[in-house]
């Protein structure tokens, strides 16, 4: 029990196993064969668009590698596009940055000599609060020493204000001209403007400092200073703006060369391009059009080679019916002739004649395999009678194959029959025109076909068969010969050459019978 | 293609040449099937499949196309002459 148990589960272990091995297998050669030929159709498209003559021959044969390369090439200019847009954007942020930058520099100068300015006005201050104070010392001494002193208060006083003002201004005999009133700053920088506006709210503050020639030199310097600012900012700016420019000239002078070059090649790309796929629309026309004019000339040609056929076919039949109505129009001119006829011929030709045409008749009712040439009989026969229109004019009657190659005889007839039989019947369900698949099921089919005897009626190919088949037996061979004459498509193909043969066959034994009642009614006379 | 010798004759001249090319076209997928499979795959029985496959693909595409075509050519041309 435990065996079995182990035995059932290794086996269906083993099952599952191959289902999945072979599962695996069939993924493993779907993926390799999917990878396989899109690395092969990709390498092709590159090499296509790497090679012009290449991909002549590959946008023709390969489906939708024209789209893929027109797509590529699109995604190419485009790409091209933004990377010089992307380039002039870098050039206008990098002239803002410099621009930037500098304008940086020149306000860290800025600050630097503001502070510095700075600096030089807070000493200036301190200096002057300094002298302020000691000058208000200097005061209250004299107002005590006032009282003491009062007769020398007037020219004391003076040298007092004297003393003061030279040390509190000791540029008092400074020229008006060259007092200092409010600073002008203007178009500088917002610091230094500030710094004279303090400078102008110290002189407000302190009138006193008018006349300062230290405070002077500081306000000279200041607007001097700022002068100087302002021009070299413009200088500087001035040279920068030229240097960018000039710069910026040279770049977009190469950009643009660069552009124009890509340009230029991209259009003669595109030209060529958009030449070798008008020329190859135009031979796919020709072409076209010269397949079309060959179509017509062959349906031209098949109509007429078919109209050909029918013609001669409808000749024929008629001959085969009007078989009656020549006996009977020979009979009516052999009376004539007998009417007209003058007892010249000697017996003799007449022995002849009546010997080879045995010979004739003895030849064409042989059961022969092989057919014999009736050349020589023909030609005896004309020879026994040469002045005799009726036996010369059916002898001429005679077809040129049937002389040099004789016909069948009815044995060899009926023998080919049997053996074209199957083959009518195995691609009698063929439709004109099939393949392989077709035939196969023909022959398949045509197993199952019920076989029909005697003289059925009907136009399918049984009772066509059956009644040929009575026909030969019977020895009919004019009315075998119509029945296969029925036949259409694949049958009446194979049957061509019994055709012919069972035609040829029932025009020499009508000739030979028409021989033959001449003759009757030449020994009769 | 060779001429056949009698009308009758015709079909069975087609399926000579469909079958022979047939084998023909199927051995040659099968051995380079089989070169194939032992050169480059590891002796693995799919190549050998897809060449005989291919090769009798082929073979019966041509031979399509040899019944089609002979069907129009005896419309076109004259049945050739009775054996002597």
């Amino acid at each position: 029990m435990m065996r079995r148990l182990i035995n059932t589960r290794l086996y269906a272990t083993s099952a599952g196993a191959d289902s999945v091995k072979s599962g695996s297998k069939f993924k493993r050669f779907f993926y390799s064969t999917a990878a396989l030929v899109s690395a092969a159709y990709g390498g092709t498209v590159y090499y296509a668009m790497c090679d012009d003559d290449f991909y002549d021959k590959f946008s023709a044969n390969i489906p939708l590698c024209r789209d893929i390369i027109n797509a590529l090439d699109t995604y190419d200019l485009s790409k091209n596009e933004k990377a010089l847009k992307s380039i002039r954007d870098k050039q206008y942020v990098k002239r803002e940055s410099v621009v930037h930058s500098s304008s940086i520099n020149y306000q860290t100068l800025i600050n630097e000599s503001s502070m510095a300015v700075n600096d030089k006005l807070h000493d200036l201050h301190d200096k002057v609060r300094e002298k302020e104070h000691s000058a208000e010392a200097s005061a209250k001494s004299a107002q005590k020493s006032e009282n003491t002193q009062q007769a020398q208060n007037t020219k004391d006083s003076k040298s007092t204000a004297v003393a003061v003002s030279s040390q509190a201004e000791p540029n008092a005999s400074l020229d008006p001209s060259e007092v200092v009133n409010e600073i002008q700053i203007d178009d500088v920088d917002p610091l230094l403007r500030e710094m004279g506006i303090m400078l102008n709210s110290l002189l407000h503050q302190n009138p006193d400092l008018k006349g300062n020639k230290n405070f002077q030199q500081l306000v000279n310097s200041l607007q001097t200073a700022s002068e100087n600012f302002k021009q070299e900012k413009e200088h500087v700016l001035e040279q920068f703006k030229q240097t960018l420019d000039a710069e910026l000239e040279r770049f977009e002078g190469q950009v643009n060369l660069n552009y124009q070059e890509k340009k230029k090649n991209l259009v003669a790309v595109y030209n060529e391009r958009l030449q070798e796929a008008l020329n190859a629309i135009s031979d796919k026309a020709v072409i076209s059009y010269n397949n079309k004019l060959l179509q017509q000339y062959s349906e031209q040609k098949a109509k007429f080679a078919e109209k050909v056929a029918q013609y001669v076919d409808a000749d024929r039949e008629g001959k085969l019916r009007n078989l009656d109505k020549l006996s009977t129009d020979v009979k009516s001119l052999q009376k004539l002739m007998l009417q007209s006829h003058k007892k010249s011929d000697s017996e003799s030709s007449v022995i002849d004649y009546l010997v080879e045409l045995n010979k004739l008749q003895q030849v064409l009712k042989l059961q022969s395999s092989e057919p014999l040439p009736l050349q020589k009989y023909t030609e005896s026969i004309a020879k026994a009678r040469p002045n005799d229109v009726l036996v010369q004019e059916t002898l001429k009657s005679f077809k040129e194959s049937s002389k040099t190659d004789g016909v069948l005889s009815r044995k060899e007839l009926s023998d080919r029959f049997q053996t074209l039989e199957p083959e009518i019947r195995r691609s009698s369900l063929v439709r004109p025109g099939a393949g392989i698949t077709g035939h196969i099921a023909s022959f398949v089919a045509s197993q199952f076909m019920f076989k029909k005897e005697g003289l059925p009626e009907g136009a399918d190919i049984e009772s066509i068969i059956a009644r040929t088949n009575t026909y030969l037996e019977r020895g009919d061979l004019v009315r075998a010969v119509a029945e296969i004459n029925g036949l259409t498509g694949w049958p009446k193909q194979l049957a061509h050459d019994w055709l012919v043969e069972g035609r040829k066959r029932c025009e020499a034994e009508f000739l030979v019978d028409v021989l033959s009642t001449n003759g009757n009614l030449l020994a009769y006379k | 293609m060779t001429t056949p010798e009698t009308s009758d004759r015709i079909l069975d001249d087609k399926w000579d040449v469909v079958l022979s090319n047939g084998i023909v076209k199927t051995s040659l997928g099968f051995g380079a099937g089989v070169l194939a499979s032992v050169i480059l795959f590891k002796r693995r029985a799919w190549p050998v499949v897809f060449g005989a496959g291919f090769g009798a693909g082929q073979a019966w595409s041509e031979g399509d196309n040899i019944f089609k075509n002979s069907y129009k050519l005896l419309q076109y041309e004259d049945v050739p002459e009775t054996k002597k």
